[in-house]
């Protein structure tokens, strides 16, 4: 197992709402990298609101690896995706967490389960490893956001210009080197 | 966008653009409206008719921009452009924001309309219904899940997992026995999917560590429902219990479509704020797309039918200024470019005229120039006036014949004329008198009392008459004929002369013959006293014919064509040779002046030699008896910047010419003096005009006579003689 340098500069943010990325790291286990991530998330009233109302919310969690090249825009290596919805149910009064790629479902009798389960990502496997080089440094960036496409299209517009729906905060970034 | 229909035709680009505006508002307006696979471009879709819309509005902005600094400079057709772009926006703006406004209360209503509290109190009670069913069936469940494990709590731990197969063996459900730590103790499932045990999440073991056991409705990731049930084995509080029930699939499918409608509404009552903002921003980019895209059209559309007229107006801006030479482009063919071709026409034909006008007055020009130079050089004074008798125009041999300068009073009164030149006043009272007469030619013979001595003028005078027959003015012609009539004078008496010497001087010998041959007959027979009268009257006859004689001979030399044969002559040498032969015991003295530069006259030397003589002798004669008379000569060429004549001047200090005589002192037998014939001036004067040259008297000298003579200059020579 080779522990892989990770860095994280979670810095406790003022926002009272938003998702919050506390805490990154890739790391090797036989031939697999994993991610590991703490999130931190506020969801808005509207938020909230509005999955009550039957609305899902879709989270987007994308993760890229670039090589920094000196005289150009860096190069990407590698990006995945992974796509979160969140859903109640009026009957069962149940939240559940839908993983869009997988299909796997799970139901919580309440949001603060919801949110107990999401805030730990482990073991979130990276595809594609095999083109990062050894002894070279990369930049890795994670990044969370309510996705707004996603929405019901009369609130699409709303939800662009309205601060209660931007819950994405600056991405997570550190350096990496194999 | 039916304006489009309503425009002429615009360029292909335009067109298009139009198109793809209205394509993609149309794509938008179905996105809105239904969630289809438009759904996921709506905000794409928004953002591009934005961009068109903020394209458009710095399109009409720029325009507008334009046509005010078109304004501002006044422009041509500037004013049209903004009065025809205000008229069509708001012809375009009026109906558009009516539709507006009435869509938009009809939409409101519409939305309002679909929300009923009936079917929101109905959806609620429907959900209720659902939950109630649903609920009792999880009351025996957890009843029944309780029972399990009182059942099981009695069992030793080694023998929970037969014990969990035989309790499960009656029920159709997912039995898990775990700890605390989540460690699986026992299973027994009947669905063959589940390999692994799906224990409950962390909310639900908090319950029921507090001792309160669990019990929930879970949807599946397969759609279907399953109850879950959560207890703790009362023996022991570190083991618990979860049993799974399926739904049956009847009531599963029940409670999704209530679910599901309830989700719907209550989705549709929460968006209902939201939908109206969409649609309106959807009518509101509409609108606004289309009257921005109709007012750019209408920009460049206007702007093409107010081309030819603002070519118009600048054309004839230049018209103005004076540029004939501007011809417009003609575009296309209609009304208004048939305007700019007609303007075309139009400045070709004022700038044909325009040089043709030039043309004649450059002729005009020219023909006046003409007749001023004919009357510069014309020998006779042409002064015309006006019916007020102001001077309009006068030649330069008006000024010469009566020494004034008239050019200075060009446009004045003549009475300013007769005050500037008093010598003047005679001749103009006569001539005004004429002029203020009768409207007719008329003409006289003047005598005028000049500067330069008696001139005879011959004046004619015709009056000018105006297109309406109206009196503008007359025209003076005033000739100098004095030398004209002296010369008259001389031949008439050349002829006298002639005639006397033939008619007089035949009888004059027979008559002398007769009277010696009496004499001589008559002497041999008378004596004494009557011999004495013979004698005395033949001596008197015969003496008398001498003197008449030699009269004749006289008159004769005077009147006798000569001729004379002129060469170059050295003036100043003849004049100190004819000097030479009056010595001092002569009575005369001479003061000789003579130019050293002269060049040679043109002359008879034998000639001229007689005229020194003939005036020196006048001179001479002219001296009171005894006392001695004194001269001076003098030479000099007439005018030192243009030579064309030497001057010869010989005044004396005699008694002088009477006044009455000096304008006729070169007359024959005009004379102050008792000696002499009385011809001498007058050969003088013949003579010296056979040479071509002129004499004069000087009215100027007072101390005696002075004759001023003009020769011209030999022809060879210009040098002075050595």
């Amino acid at each position: 197992m080779i522990a892989l340098l990770f860095f994280l500069t979670a810095t406790a943010s003022a926002e009272e709402y938003g998702i919050f990325i506390r805490e990154a790291s890739l790391s090797r286990r036989d031939d697999q990298t994993v991610l590991n991530a703490d999130v931190d998330y506020r969801f808005t009233p509207a938020a909230i609101d509005a999955l009550e109302h039957g609305i899902p919310l879709t989270l987007l969690l994308e993760l890229t690896i670039r090589r920094a090249q000196p005289y150009w825009f860096d190069e990407t290596v590698i990006t995945e995706r992974r796509t979160i919805q969140l859903r109640y149910h009026p009957l069962a009064k149940s939240f559940q967490i839908a993983d869009m790629d997988s299909g796997v479902v799970q139901s919580f009798v309440s949001f603060s389960a919801v949110t107990d389960t999401l805030t730990r990502i482990r073991g979130w496997q990276i595809h594609h490893t095999g083109s990062l080089e050894s002894h070279q440094t990369y930049l890795a960036r994670l990044e969370m956001t309510l996705d707004i496409e996603s929405l019901p299209l009369p609130l699409r517009a709303e939800a662009y210009v309205d601060p209660n729906w931007h819950l994405s905060h600056p991405a997570l970034e550190w350096r990496l080197t194999l | 966008m039916a304006f489009n229909t309503l425009k002429p035709p615009l360029t292909v680009s335009i067109v298009a653009l139009f198109l793809a505006i209205v394509g993609s508002l149309h794509l938008m307006s179905s996105a809105t409206q239904d969630a289809s696979r438009l759904g996921e471009m709506y905000s794409g879709l928004v953002l591009i008719n934005a961009l068109a819309s903020l394209l458009l509005m710095g399109l009409v902005g720029i325009n507008i921009y334009w046509l005010v600094r078109q304004l501002r400079k006044n422009a041509a057709g500037s004013n049209l452009t903004a009065r025809m772009i205000f008229l069509f926006s708001l012809l375009t703006l009026a109906p558009a924001s009516i539709v507006f406004y009435y869509s938009m209360q009809f939409l409101d209503r519409s939305i309002d309309s679909w929300f009923d509290v009936k079917i929101d109190q109905a959806m609620e009670d429907a959900l209720q219904l659902g939950q109630t069913a649903l609920d009792e069936r999880m009351r025996n469940l957890l009843k029944q899940t309780e029972h399990t494990a009182e059942q099981l709590g009695t069992s030793p731990v080694s023998l929970l997992t037969v014990r969990l197969g035989e309790l499960n063996e009656a029920e159709d459900a997912e039995m898990t026995l775990f700890t605390r730590q989540g460690q699986i103790i026992a299973f027994n499932g009947t669905s063959t999917e589940s390999i692994a045990p799906d224990l409950p999440e962390i909310g639900i073991m908090v319950q029921v560590r507090q001792g309160k056991p669990y019990v929930g409705l879970e949807t599946t990731e397969h759609g279907s429902m399953q109850v879950r049930a959560v207890v703790s084995i009362i023996s022991d509080d570190a083991i618990f219990l979860q049993a799974i029930y399926p739904i049956p699939q009847r009531l599963a499918a029940l409670a999704d479509t209530v679910e599901s409608a309830y989700l719907h509404y209550k989705e549709l009552t929460f968006l209902r704020k939201s939908l109206k903002t969409t649609f309106i921003l959807t009518l509101s980019l509409v609108l606004l797309l289309s009257l921005l895209a109709a007012i750019w059209a209408a920009f460049l559309s206007i702007r093409r039918i107010i081309e030819p007229v603002r070519l118009l107006a600048i054309g004839t801006r230049a018209i103005a200024e004076g540029d004939y030479e501007k011809r417009l482009p003609v575009k296309d063919r209609g009304e208004l470019a048939f305007l700019v071709q007609s303007f075309n026409t139009m400045t070709g034909k004022i700038a044909q005229a325009r040089d043709e006008a030039h043309r004649s007055k450059l002729e005009v020009e020219r023909q006046h120039a003409y007749l001023e130079t004919v009357l510069t050089n014309l020998s006779s004074a042409v002064l015309s006036l006006d019916p007020g008798l102001n001077v309009l125009t006068a030649n330069e041999a008006a000024d010469k014949i009566l020494h004034a300068n008239f050019q200075q009073y060009v446009g004045w009164p003549l009475a300013v004329l007769t005050g500037a030149y008093p010598h003047l006043a005679e001749l103009m009272d006569k001539l005004e008198s004429h002029m203020m007469g009768p409207a007719k030619h008329w003409q006289e013979e003047v005598t005028f009392q000049g500067l330069a001595g008696r001139q005879e003028l011959f004046c004619r005078g015709t009056p000018l008459f105006g297109t309406g027959d109206e009196r503008i003015g007359a025209v003076l012609v005033i000739d100098d004929v004095t030398t004209l009539i002296q010369a008259q004078r001389s031949t008439a008496w050349s002829e006298v002369a002639r005639r006397l010497a033939h008619e007089i001087k035949n009888p004059l010998t027979p008559i002398q013959l007769s009277a010696e041959r009496l004499r001589h007959k008559l002497a041999k027979t008378l004596q004494g006293q009557e011999l004495e009268v013979l004698e005395k009257s033949t001596r008197t006859i015969v003496q008398q014919v001498e003197a008449m004689k030699s009269m004749v001979n006289a008159f004769g030399e005077y009147a006798k064509p000569t001729i004379t044969q002129t060469r170059p002559v050295a003036l100043n040498t003849l004049i100190e040779e004819v000097v030479a032969l009056y010595p001092p015991p002569s009575g005369m003295e001479f003061d000789l002046s003579l130019s050293p530069q002269l060049p040679r006259a043109q002359a008879d030397p034998v000639k001229l030699r007689q005229v020194v003589h003939n005036l020196i002798k006048n001179a001479q004669e002219a001296m009171p008896s005894g006392q001695s008379g004194r001269m001076s000569i003098s030479t000099r060429l007439h005018d030192a910047t243009d030579p064309s004549s030497i001057e010869l001047r010989l005044s004396d200090n005699g008694p002088g010419i009477p006044a009455d005589q000096a304008d006729r002192i070169f007359e024959p037998y005009v004379t102050s003096k008792t000696k002499g014939t009385g011809l001498g001036l007058a050969i003088v004067r013949r003579i010296i005009e056979e040479l071509g040259g002129s004499i004069k008297l000087d009215p100027g000298y007072r101390d005696g006579a002075s004759f001023i003579l003009q020769l011209p200059l030999a022809p060879d020579t210009f040098t002075s003689e050595r």
